[in-house]
């Protein structure tokens, strides 16, 4: 792993749930490397397993989940060595310096994520006493500081105020702010602005960006909205039923899309000023039961391409341009 | 005048829809009111699309409800067509006239698995729509839901079946079914996409485009993602806090809106094109209460050309172009449209010249 200039590099990575009986593949050999100081997108379906990958990055999982093969190399510092998350003990002392400290996340909906009996301030707080030793007076300047750059009012005031007294936006503001208050290398945000309006949403994730220009922060984006990434990512990964099944820049994902999943997703959403007069593309059926294992790609069913060659194992990833890869078998991709 | 008049579909005339705020305790004595709506004019022509954009909040929703008689408005009018073709206002109607005016103007609500009983079948949903609405037989009432089932692409058996069995874009579409068996002539979609996935939302809204050129329908389409709207529509209205900001014909309205709002909302909608070329607009703040809306104009507070007029004066919709249906809420509407006269112009010459010189 280039330590230079990649801070995640994730390698094969499998997660699965044990639900009674049955096992849920939630995520089936993910592979993917975050550019430092870059914005990679992750975009995909809802089940497409986008969210377990990440939760399963910060071992964030319910006790019914467990990490079934794989890696998950994590390179703090550039140069320096990289450590693989995926075999720590997802309660150990190691998994818990990194996580809220090297590694952050932010989740979909800032009012289930806050406590409401404690005030915003003290909840900052919680994440830089666990991880710095510092003393409370600096610690309450820093937080200020933060709060003061992230765009929130008062931030003296507001320092001693209550989850209730914030509206939806400032809260998710908040949860950046007990994010960032470490200076992680790495943000994780997870549907960041679903929950919000859309003048919101942009000046959340133009927040986002500000933080990347002036901390250094590489950042990660879970999302289903493709407007989002091709507005604000650099690269991406398109999922579906747990594989990544296309990653390249935005523009080589937008502009020259090879996996036919990835054209579909492109072509089916509205774009101002296109005419009306067309039917939007859609994909037909539905995306198939995680609980069963598919010995073949998992696109198929649903494929307009799909030949007998399909029904014969998975694809392998091919790189079809520089830093563009796709797992298709009509692209290349041997099983 | 009064034939012009006639040609709507349907008409809300300066309707306002306030919701008492009480103290809590015994007493209830109410303290305020959130103006959800108020003082909205729109008119809906037979046959088109009317798309409304807002943020939450703004009252989209609660005009939606308005126009379906889910809620009385507390002030103005909204008057139908019936068939004769005279305008009938919904609120003055007898009780006979009421359930013939119900039948016409249905709803697709957002959320396709809170609107069914996930303890009955489908098929009570079309039967007690279809023997209220008068169908006696039970035999029709089957054949109208099965037909109405295949006309969305389901099987009729799936008629029995429960509402968990089924996704949400099959889901969706079997309330679209429900809606189409009462034979409506409007529909009214409160974001009826926006729960659903990319993949599934082009699905239904192909299916919805169809079904209103076989049944010749009239759509409000509500929903908040304006790409999709676009797409839809052919007029769009844009909501503020409880009023109409901006309505124009849903050709290329993200480039042609002139409301500060609308423009800013437009440039605040993700598009997914890369590097698309945008003026960056980024709001500040957040939505005022409606309980207590700014006065003067709704939007002074987060406008970046807020003067001392705006805190005070009420802007009027006032057209901006020749034929009327391009109408614009704000004070400064008219020096806008010299200044994007004028940069039209400049640009014109600029090309103008840039020809000339390659031509040389």
């Amino acid at each position: 792993m280039d330590t230079q200039n990649t801070i995640l590099q994730i390698d094969h990575l499998k997660t699965r749930f044990k639900v009674g009986k049955k096992t849920v593949y939630a995520v089936n050999d993910v592979n993917l490397s975050v550019a430092r100081g870059h914005v990679q997108g992750i975009v995909g379906e809802s089940g497409c397993g986008k969210s377990v990958t990440m939760r399963t990055v910060l071992q964030l999982l319910s006790p019914n989940a467990y990490i079934a093969g794989g890696d998950i190399l994590f390179a703090p510092e550039p140069g320096g060595d990289a450590i693989d998350l995926a075999k720590m003990d997802r309660y150990g002392e190691e998994m818990r310096a990194i996580r809220g400290q090297k590694i952050a996340m932010i989740f979909q909906n800032p009012m289930a994520s806050l406590n409401p009996v404690y005030t915003i301030g003290s909840q900052i707080m919680e994440n830089l006493l666990l991880h710095e030793k510092v003393d409370k007076e600096e610690a309450k300047k820093r937080i200020i500081n933060l709060l003061a750059e992230l765009g929130i009012p008062e931030p003296e005031q507001r320092y001693n105020e209550y989850p209730h007294q914030f509206s939806g936006g400032m809260k998710q503001r908040v949860m950046i702010a007990i994010a960032m208050i470490c200076n992680p290398g790495l943000l994780i945000a997870d549907e960041p602005t679903t929950a919000l309006d859309v003048t919101i949403q942009a000046q959340i994730l133009r927040l986002m960006l500000e933080l990347r220009e002036h901390h250094g922060t590489s950042v990660i984006i879970v999302t289903h909205n493709m407007g989002i990434i091709a507005e604000y990512c650099d690269d991406v990964a398109v999922m579906y039923m747990g594989r990544v099944v296309e990653s390249g820049t935005v523009r080589q994902i937008f502009q020259n899309p090879q996996h036919p999943y990835t054209r579909a997703l492109v072509r089916c959403v509205p774009v101002p000023g296109m005419p009306k007069t067309n039917d939007l593309e859609t994909i037909s059926g539905s995306t198939p039961d995680a609980s069963i294992a598919f010995d073949h790609c998992e696109f198929e069913p649903r494929c307009k391409f799909a030949t007998e060659a399909c029904r014969k194992g998975f694809p392998q990833a091919v790189e079809c341009e520089p830093g563009h890869m796709v797992s298709c078998f009509a692209r290349g991709g041997q099983s | 005048m009064a034939e012009e008049q006639s040609k709507h579909l349907l008409e809300i005339k300066d309707v306002k829809k306030y919701f008492p705020v009480t103290r809590p305790g015994i007493m209830k004595k109410t303290i305020g009111y959130v103006h959800a709506v108020d003082g909205v004019n729109l008119y809906i022509d037979e046959g088109e699309t009317l798309g409304i954009v807002g943020e939450s909040g703004c009252g989209k929703t609660t005009l939606g409800k308005c126009v379906v008689h889910l809620y009385d408005p507390t002030e103005g009018e909204i008057s139908f067509r019936d068939d004769g073709g005279s305008m009938k206002d919904l609120s003055k109607l007898g009780s006979r006239e009421n359930m013939e005016m119900k039948r016409k103007i249905q709803m697709v609500f957002q959320d396709p698995y809170s609107a069914m009983n996930p303890m009955k079948y489908i098929w009570t949903a079309f039967d007690e729509a279809l023997k209220i609405h008068g169908v006696k037989e039970r035999k029709e009432r089957y054949r109208i839901a099965s037909e109405m089932m295949e006309a969305v692409n389901l099987r009729p058996d799936y008629l029995y079946r429960y509402p968990h069995e089924f996704s949400g874009g099959q889901l969706q579409r079997i309330c679209i079914a429900r809606c189409l068996a009462l034979n409506p002539k409007l529909i009214v979609c409160d974001e009826p996409v926006s729960a659903l996935d990319v993949s599934v939302q082009a699905q239904i809204l192909n299916l919805m485009r169809r079904l209103q050129k076989e049944y010749s329908l009239t759509y409000i389409f509500i929903a908040h993602d304006i790409s999709v709207v676009e797409y839809m529509s052919t007029r769009i209205a844009v909501m503020y806090l409880g009023k109409i900001v901006e309505t124009a014909t849903g050709e290329n309205f993200s480039t042609k809106c002139m409301h500060p709002y609308a423009q800013a909302l437009m440039s605040a909608i993700p598009i997914p094109v890369p590097d698309a070329k945008k003026d960056e607009v980024v709001l500040s703040g957040d939505v005022p209460s409606p309980i207590r809306p700014p006065k003067g104009c709704r939007f002074h507070p987060r406008c970046r050309y807020c003067t001392e007029r705006c805190k005070t004066e009420e802007p009027e919709l006032v057209p901006v172009d020749e034929s009327g249906t391009h109408l614009v809420a704000c004070h400064y509407v008219r020096e806008m449209l010299q200044n994007r006269l004028q940069t039209a112009k400049k640009e014109d010459s600029n090309a103008g010249q840039q020809d000339e010189t390659s031509a040389v």
